[in-house]
């Protein structure tokens, strides 16, 4: 679906795509992305000067503006063949799907656009496809029920690897999460323009999240994270979210 | 209106010269239907006919002659006291010898016909409402998802199979196909044999009123297929 | 929709407030996508022969001039009529000439999304023609004066109770006769018994026309739809010109999908293939036994043309099984009525622009969420999210975004391409929202994000950003 071309050794080296989201309100996902990458011996280079991938803009039909961010993107990741990594399934589209068509047309960019399309995973992706790894040593003390996002799980087509890898982490049994595939409601503007549905799909999710039992929400975009610890919060509810980077990268049983 | 026609035409004529590929880029025709693999011996595609047909509470009866069929059929309109039934014509139900078994027992065997025109079609049409009983043959069956196909003809009339609340289909065992592309493979002229072909997957059913399931809402509630062989 | 509130969003505010649809919503989606993945889980061809019939549906619209002048060519050879329609006006004035031309007091009518489009019933009425529904669903709809909400299940929005009390005002129900739904159905089914009995003229949908044999498909449950086209002395198939296969097989293939997508059927009771009137016997043969004496098909157009070759011409693959409207968590949560149209949900939230334009429907494609539940479990895979974004790119270009939006998206864009300046917004933005912030959460965002602030709270943004924080670790 996303993937066709994994590079042919194992890398030991990726660049770093952080998001915008992360970069300002989850700098933590950051870190323990980066954590966890070099645990699994890969350095991490973060090129510098990372804005934001356009992706709120494509979605509202600001196509313009989307492919002005897209170039800067492309900018910044260069055309080398290093991997880039991206710990969030909605950027990752972005980049890997929505860029190149966006920028097809560009006598520059559009062969560009399609090289970095070609280059970039999915954190989990790279894990556990492009290293190879389901175990990454990660203990937790929390009770972790796990919401697959939408862009991630249809648009990148990333199911099994983070059940995966949440499978091999050392703690308490995983609780499951009923309903767990429809959409927590936060598809970017739409929680704001349509924000009725939006909060109706938010309260379907977080009775499903306290009918786990889970002390803990894990996903793998902080886009819906955001939006479910704003709710959990507004109702005073003790379940904590992480990314799934966090719950990798805590503990080693190693 | 033939303006229309040229118009029309002409703008998805337009539409296909511009011819925008789907983001797959696949527009040939993809051939034959792909393979279903499914029983194609004669017990298993009973079976599986059975079954199917059975969950969507509609009733099979096996038989294992033409004697058999008749007493199985005298039994289920003896069960209804039922003394008059629509059917079709002797030489299309399964056996031939079906139609004057039931008169010699007395049973009013109405003719599907049905006048062209107005009045007298409706006043046909009302004087065979309250048969209670219709009973056809079939042009085949599909194992797989327990369904009879039935084609109008002379002498098959429609209505058998659709006026009355219950309806007795009598059938071969070699009629049956093991599914829906198998048989249309093996009947690629079957629009050619009659202007009506209705594959029957099992009695009418309704969820509409709040999802609860009702059968027999217009078309027979009470499907029983004896199967012979 | 006259009676329904006035703007999209205030349709949808209606139903979000209303828990008893929301329920009846929630419970009919549920039940027959449970009953779409359960026949799907059972059938391990699905994927295989979704393919296939997506490339029959892809190649049929790409060659759909050759397919419609094949499948005139049949109909008529069998005896049948093809009458064209470019709009809707025209659709409905063709059937009521054929209801003039031959004496027609009284309709029956099976189910049709297209005869909702055209609006073919008050077009009837101004003629003095007598059309009664009988989809037991449509029946109630037209009963009750109401609109479906739902193209496959057209009463969804409605409790038993519901149908209870319209049976009594309008039908003179007893209580017995309205005790549980095989009570109501009974009663409808007497009712509407009558009807099929003395109408002049049947009046159905079309589910598929297949081009090489001149056939026109119709799928029902209840068998109203045979009763429709095979007492009345008059059959009027009417069908949109994207509804074509080329074969009998290729129908097959899509017979396979429709009932299984639609309601987790393996196929539905009655799939009905009609070519032709009653065949009458050449040179003193014999004659079918009965049957409709004519036979005519209305191609209807009505803005389908213009998609054909465009970047939306998938959208003409949808054999309206209904399945996205299960799937879509949106539909879930409001319901058909809320948006407005004749095709709700995902396909509507395509269709109905593209038909009609964006001028009218641009809040329909904003109502996603991007989440790809439709795509997911369309039979012939349509991209619908694909085709929403391309909504909403045009709807900027129309002029039709809101400022607030446009505005804010370009200032974000200008910011974004600078990244020094971004930083500088990053650091502008944590500060302000740490402000508003009290232990790390903002309870009441200010301007349009208010609406942000009525269900859930906003996080104060980090004090250093992630980037800021490596190049510090990198000294």
């Amino acid at each position: 679906m996303s993937q066709t071309q994994p590079p042919r050794a194992r890398p030991t080296r990726v660049k770093l795509l952080v998001t915008c989201l992360i970069d300002t309100v989850y700098p933590q996902v950051g870190f323990s992305t980066v954590a966890l990458l070099e645990r699994l011996g890969v350095t991490v280079d973060v090129p510098p000067n990372q804005t934001c991938c356009g992706q709120p803009a494509f979605n509202s039909g600001s196509w313009d503006d989307a492919r002005a961010m897209a170039r800067h993107l492309i900018d910044v990741f260069g055309d080398d063949n290093e991997p880039v990594v991206v710990p969030s399934g909605s950027c990752g589209d972005m980049v890997i799907h929505q860029a190149p068509h966006l920028l097809k047309d560009d006598p520059q960019y559009g062969a560009r656009a399609a090289a970095l399309a070609a280059r970039t995973y999915e954190l989990t992706q790279f894990i556990v496809d492009v290293l190879g790894v389901t175990d990454v040593g990660a203990r937790s003390g929390d009770r972790l029920t796990y919401h697959p996002a939408c862009h991630g799980l249809r648009g990148l087509g990333v199911a099994r690897q983070p059940l995966a890898l949440l499978e091999t982490v050392d703690g308490p049994p995983r609780c499951p999460l009923s309903d767990a595939e429809t959409c927590c409601g936060f598809g970017g503007l739409f929680a704001v323009k349509l924000s009725e549905v939006s909060g109706s799909l938010l309260d379907r999710k977080i009775a499903s999240i306290e009918a786990s039992g889970a002390d803990t929400l894990v996903a793998t975009d902080v886009s819906c994270l955001m939006h479910i610890a704003g709710g959990l919060h507004r109702k005073g509810s003790a379940v904590k979210v992480k990314h799934l980077a966090e719950v990798l990268a805590e503990g080693s049983s190693r | 209106m033939t303006d229309s026609r040229d118009s029309v035409l002409a703008a998805v004529a337009r539409g296909v010269r511009v011819g925008t590929l789907p983001p797959d880029g696949r527009l040939e025709h993809p051939g034959a239907p792909p393979p279903l693999d499914r029983p194609s011996d004669r017990e298993g595609m009973i079976a599986s006919f059975t079954r199917e047909l059975q969950k969507l509470m509609g009733t099979v009866h096996r038989v294992a002659d033409d004697a058999q069929a008749h007493a199985r059929v005298f039994e289920l309109l003896e069960a209804r006291g039922v003394g008059r039934v629509l059917a079709w014509d002797d030489q299309w139900l399964r056996p031939a010898s079906l139609g004057p078994a039931l008169r010699a027992k007395g049973i009013v065997v109405e003719p599907c016909w049905l006048p062209a025109d107005g009045p007298d079609r409706t006043a046909r049409l009302k004087s065979l409402d309250d048969v209670v009983v219709g009973i056809t043959g079939a042009h085949g069956a599909l194992a797989d998802t327990g369904s009879i196909v039935v084609v109008s003809g002379p002498g098959r009339g429609r209505i058998a199979s659709l006026m009355p609340p219950v309806h007795i289909a009598v059938i071969g065992a070699e009629q049956l196909s093991p599914t829906l592309p198998a048989f249309l493979a093996a009947n690629p002229s079957i629009a050619d044999v009659g202007s009506n072909v209705v594959a029957i997957t099992g009695p009418s059913r309704t969820g509409d009123i709040e999802g609860t399931l009702v059968l027999g809402v217009h078309g027979p509630g009470d499907l029983h297929v004896i199967v012979i062989g | 929709m006259s009676s329904a509130p006035a703007t999209f969003y205030e349709r949808v505010d209606k139903a979000i407030g209303s828990p008893a649809l929301q329920a009846a919503v929630r419970n009919a989606t549920f039940r027959m996508s449970s009953g779409r993945d359960a026949a799907v889980a059972a059938f391990p061809e699905m994927d295989v022969v979704r393919d296939h019939a997506r490339a029959i549906r892809a190649h049929t619209i790409a060659r759909l001039d050759h397919y419609l002048r094949e499948f005139e060519t049949n109909v008529q050879r069998r005896g049948g009529h093809v009458h064209w329609a470019a709009t809707s006006e025209e659709a409905v004035a063709i059937i009521v000439a054929i209801a003039r031309d031959h004496g027609v007091k009284t309709v029956v009518k099976g189910k049709s999304m297209v005869s909702e489009e055209i609006e073919l019933n008050p077009g009837l009425a101004l003629a003095g023609v007598d059309v009664l529904e009988t989809d037991l669903g449509e029946y109630i709809v037209q009963l009750d004066d109401d609109h479906p909400s739902h193209i496959v299940m057209p009463i969804i929005h409605k409790s038993r109770q519901d149908v209870a009390r319209l049976f009594r005002a309008k039908l003179h129900a007893t209580d017995d006769e309205v005790a549980d739904a095989p009570r109501m159905a009974a009663l409808a089914r007497r009712v509407l018994r009558k009807g099929f009995l003395q109408a002049d003229m049947g009046i159905s949908g079309g589910n598929f026309g297949v081009a090489a044999t001149g056939s026109v498909c119709i799928t029902t449950n209840e068998g109203n739809g045979r009763l429709t086209t095979s007492l009345p002395r008059l059959h009027v198939a009417l069908m949109g010109i994207e509804r074509i296969v080329p074969t009998l097989d290729d129908l097959g293939v899509m017979l396979q999908v429709l009932g299984r997508s639609a309601t987790g059927q393996k196929l539905t009771v009655y799939s009905n293939v009609m070519s032709g009137p009653r065949r009458r016997g050449r040179d003193g043969g014999e004659s079918e036994s009965d049957g409709p004496e004519q036979f005519h098909v209305v191609l209807v157009d009505n803005g389908r043309s213009t998609l054909v070759g465009s970047d939306l011409a998938e959208i003409l693959y949808c054999i309206r099984c209904g399945a996205c409207l299960n799937s879509c968590p949106v539909y879930q949560q409001m319901g058909g009525h809320a948006y407005g149209s004749i095709y709700p949900g995902p396909v509507g939230a395509v269709l109905m622009p593209a038909l009609q334009g964006l001028q009218r429907w641009h809040d329909l494609p904003q109502a996603s969420s991007l989440c790809g539940a439709c795509k997911e479990v369309c039979p012939v895979r349509i991209d619908i999210p694909r085709m929403l974004l391309e909504h909403r790119d045009t709807t900027t270009k129309l002029g039709l975004t809101p400022i607030w939006v446009t505005f804010g998206l370009t200032a974000f864009r200008q910011i974004a391409v600078r990244p020094a300046l971004f930083r500088r917004a990053q650091a502008l933005a944590s500060w302000a929202t740490r402000r508003l912030a009290t232990d790390g959460w903002i309870k009441s965002l200010p301007g349009h994000m208010a609406r942000w602030s009525k269900k859930r709270d906003f996080p104060a943004f980090a004090s250093k950003t992630f980037q800021q924080q490596w190049e510090a670790r990198k000294r």
